[in-house]
């Protein structure tokens, strides 16, 4: 599963043309590296694969919406220097209880990034405790172990943080190293952190038109009503 | 039969203009000297239609009832922290208040926040605030236990924030002092009721014209061919001709009027020059014919708890309700509430005691005509002070700002209505202050008015105004004006119902000849004559439609007329739409309900 296709199937996720990039520093959108970065890779070095990521960027706004249709949060005030978190939750009480379980990457040498590698190292069994029944409106990334929350991904997008929470969208961060290793392997408790639910409730991305997912319908009536999507 | 010489008999035609014809007399038959009684002769004599129309013409009982439809329109949001208060407002600022209040955050995850209880909210008092039937008895906090402001007794739910009265006037008084403006000017008057209308010159010899014209800040009541009485003299004479009325402006015939210039000098007719008149009719007989101002007083004539106050059915104004939900983490006591900016419900009103007029005079001597549903705020609630009082013309705006009339160091604005207080103990010692109820025989000012004793009118010319604004000590309003001439809302006291009417005609006679004239008609020394209007009789309407018909039942009359009670903000303190923030901070907009919440 790449990551690239996630997001460009998600509702608020611009397209990946010129026109979407800030022209000032559009190269930094675009990461261009290889399973060394950003380290140089070893004198002779056999095994050097290419890898490109796209940054992306998500205003304070399009988070509140995404809280809005999970867990059912709104938000009134984001945390800054001068302003708390006040937020409201409202919740779903009738969504429907689906079966979920979570995925986590296989660390694969020398380097692993957030933009993963070709070998589709994406690993899921029993980390968490295999398939567990969550209902599908009430997951919530803004708790601890539940959805995309980790050290480096966070605010329900696979996207690199740094380990104080703050975005990231560097270079040299985009190997700071989350989600890796074999879940199993880590201590007690850490895999199934670093153990992520890809994909719902935020996007479908199998086969139906861009823009006409139930997603996309539930959005249009109900969270940014006013807006164009 | 013998007739007294004194009485003469008139026909029944002759009571008033298109009086109908009514027999005078029985008619006795003459073939006979004794009659023998029938059965069902008493019945088949005595017209029931006679009998109902003779004792609805002496009954002096009335029982008015209205409809009140109250338009409001809350203009202006303020800030408290004072506790009852400040949790049962209808916020206008709420996210940037919870942000200073809630200092650490508003999570479900630290519970309860931390606060900080020096923060004032922001937004409008709600509408039960004005309402004429409180229904918020059961706000715990408020008006129930524990830390309530007032605790709400439902038998006084219609007394708390106004009274209801039935009043008449019965006097005038010539001598209050008036003021008024000119707007976009610097021209102010300051005169006594009995001088007459100010007026301005807005168009002065100075200018070379072929007229003066003259502006007055309220309508004058002119016709062309009439005179003015002028409180200045040219070369002695003050009486002036009016020769055309209004300039090009769509209605201002009746604020503008002229008079010829035929070639005055000096600075009598300066323009901007100014003064008071008064209007004359006909400057042979200026003695008769010259108006008198005055403003009105009231008399009330029935106790507060005679009032019932009802909701008129099902009945709403076109404008709605208007409510939001006020969301818990957006609240300083945590609480999910429906908070009403205004409301939308008509109400009855009617009395349980019995007016009686029986030996009432109006303000000019004659039989009541008019009875006055008299409303006065009371703001139990004590989120007002000072109400002050003034006329239509004293509502407009100053260069933005309320007229230095309404300013609480002017005596001449003070209402005949005592204020009393109350504190609370999470108030400390600072008062809330209300109105005192009124009892039978209180008096109250009344509208500004022109009588003419050769038109045998009374013409309103600006209707009395109270004015309601917020106590600073309990409710701030962000702006720049003084704390003694903030803006506030005017209500119109009085109300008229009409219970009987006047001809739309003039009689004229002298006694010698003319059988009937009543106590109340004017004579004319000049003309030694009497001149009066007559009075018709209730269920008479003549063809010009003038006259009242309305149920009589029981022995009692019951006038019924709709009222349109308006609580017109002086001016605003927000944008009215909302979209455009300006100094004062209003965000309603920005606050998105969430797709399922606690008020629903």
């Amino acid at each position: 599963m790449g990551s690239d296709v996630v997001h460009n199937s998600e509702w608020k996720v611009l397209p990946f043309i010129t026109e979407n990039l800030p022209q000032s520093n559009a190269n930094q959108y675009i990461f261009f590296g290889d399973n060394y970065s950003p380290f140089p890779p070893p004198p002779n070095a056999d095994d050097i694969k290419p890898v490109m990521g796209l940054f992306f960027q998500t205003p304070d706004q399009n988070l509140r919406y995404r809280k809005i249709e999970s867990p059912g949060i709104e938000t009134y005030s984001f945390p800054s220097l001068t302003t708390p978190l006040i937020e409201q939750k409202f919740g779903y009480p009738k969504t429907q209880l689906v079966p979920n379980y979570k995925w986590s990457l296989k660390q694969s040498l020398p380097q692993v990034s957030i933009f993963g590698s070709e070998n589709n190292n994406w690993y899921t069994n029993t980390i968490g405790g295999g398939f567990y029944s969550k209902k599908y409106q009430d997951l919530d990334f803004t708790t601890l172990g539940e959805k995309y929350i980790t050290s480096t991904t966070n605010l329900g997008y696979i996207v690199n943080y740094d380990i104080n929470g703050n975005p990231d969208p560097s270079i040299t961060g985009v190997v700071q190293g989350q989600p890796i290793g074999n879940p199993s392997s880590q201590a007690a408790g850490t895999g199934e952190q670093q153990a992520i639910v890809a994909g719902a409730p935020y996007h479908f991305y199998f086969g139906l038109n861009n823009g006409k997912t139930a997603v996309d319908r539930f959005y249009k009536l109900y969270v940014a009503t006013a807006e164009e999507i | 039969m013998i007739v007294d010489p004194t009485t003469s008999i008139i026909l029944s035609t002759q009571r008033y203009k298109s009086a109908p014809r009514v027999d005078q007399f029985i008619n006795v038959p003459f073939a006979q000297s004794t009659k023998t009684l029938t059965e069902y002769d008493r019945s088949v004599d005595i017209s029931l239609a006679t009998v109902f129309d003779e004792e609805r013409q002496l009954s002096t009982i009335f029982r008015p009832v209205t409809k009140f439809a109250i338009l409001f329109e809350n203009a202006y949001t303020g800030s408290t922290k004072y506790v009852p208060f400040r949790d049962n407002l209808y916020y206008t600022n709420a996210i940037i208040n919870a942000q200073d209040y809630y200092y650490q955050g508003n999570t479900m995850a630290v519970q309860p926040p931390a606060t900080d209880q020096n923060i004032p909210w922001d937004g409008f008092p709600q509408y039960s605030e004005f309402d004429f039937i409180r229904t918020d008895n059961d706000v715990i906090g408020y008006t129930q236990p524990p830390n309530n402001h007032v605790t709400f007794k439902n038998v006084s739910a219609t007394t708390y924030n106004w009274s209801h009265y039935i009043s008449y006037p019965y006097k005038n008084n010539f001598n209050k002092t008036l003021s008024a403006i000119e707007p976009g000017t610097n021209i102010q008057w300051s005169w006594v009721a009995s001088s007459g209308l100010p007026y301005y010159v807005l168009v002065g010899n100075d200018k070379n014209t072929r007229q003066i014209t003259f502006k007055c800040p309220m309508t004058h009541g002119l016709s062309v061919g009439e005179y003015v009485q002028l409180s200045v003299n040219y070369n002695g004479n003050q009486l002036f001709q009016v020769s055309s009325l209004g300039t090009t402006g769509s209605g201002s015939e009746e604020y503008i009027f002229s008079i010829s210039n035929i070639g005055y000098t000096g600075n009598v007719f300066q323009t901007n020059s100014k003064g008071t008149f008064k209007r004359v009719i006909n400057a042979g007989n200026s003695g008769d014919t010259i108006s008198e101002y005055y403003v009105r007083q009231h008399k009330i004539i029935t106790k507060p708890e005679c009032a019932v106050l009802v909701n008129a059915g099902f009945e709403r104004n076109i404008y709605g309700n208007k409510q939001k939900c006020e969301i818990k983490v957006l609240t300083p006591n945590q609480k999910v509430r429906n908070s009403i900016k205004e409301g939308d419900r008509s109400y009855t009103l009617s009395f349980n005691c019995d007016v009686d007029i029986n030996g009432l005079k109006d303000n000019q001597g004659r039989p009541l005509t008019e009875l006055f549903f008299t409303t006065i705020w009371r703001g139990y609630f004590g989120w007002t002070s000072v109400m002050r009082e003034g006329w239509y013309f004293n509502t407009y705006l100053q260069k933005g700002k309320p007229q230095t009339w309404w300013d609480t160091t002017n005596a001449n604005a003070n209402v005949n209505i005592s204020e009393n207080f109350y504190t609370t103990p999470s108030g400390g010692n600072v008062k809330f202050y209300y109105n005192d109820l009124l009892n039978t025989g209180s008096t109250l000012n009344g509208d500004f008015c022109e009588w003419n004793n050769f038109d045998q009118f009374e013409r309103v010319i600006s209707t009395y105004q109270h004015k309601i604004k917020y106590n600073e000590n309990w409710f701030t309003i962000k702006n720049k004006l003084p704390t003694t001439n903030q803006y506030g809302y005017f209500y119109q006291p009085h109300n008229p119902v009409q219970i009987a009417s006047f001809s739309d005609y003039i009689e004229e006679g002298s006694s010698a000849n003319v059988v009937g004239i009543p106590d109340y008609a004017y004579y004319s020394t000049t003309t030694a004559l009497f001149r009066w209007r007559d009075l018709y009789p209730y269920g008479f309407i003549d063809p010009n439609g003038v006259g009242v018909d309305y149920p009589f039942l029981n022995g009692a009359q019951y006038p019924f007329t709709n009222t349109i009670f308006r609580i017109t903000p002086e001016n605003y303190n927000i944008p009215s739409d909302y979209a455009n923030i300006g100094s004062v901070p209003v965000n309603i907009t920005t606050i998105t309900d969430p797709l399922v919440d606690e008020c629903e």
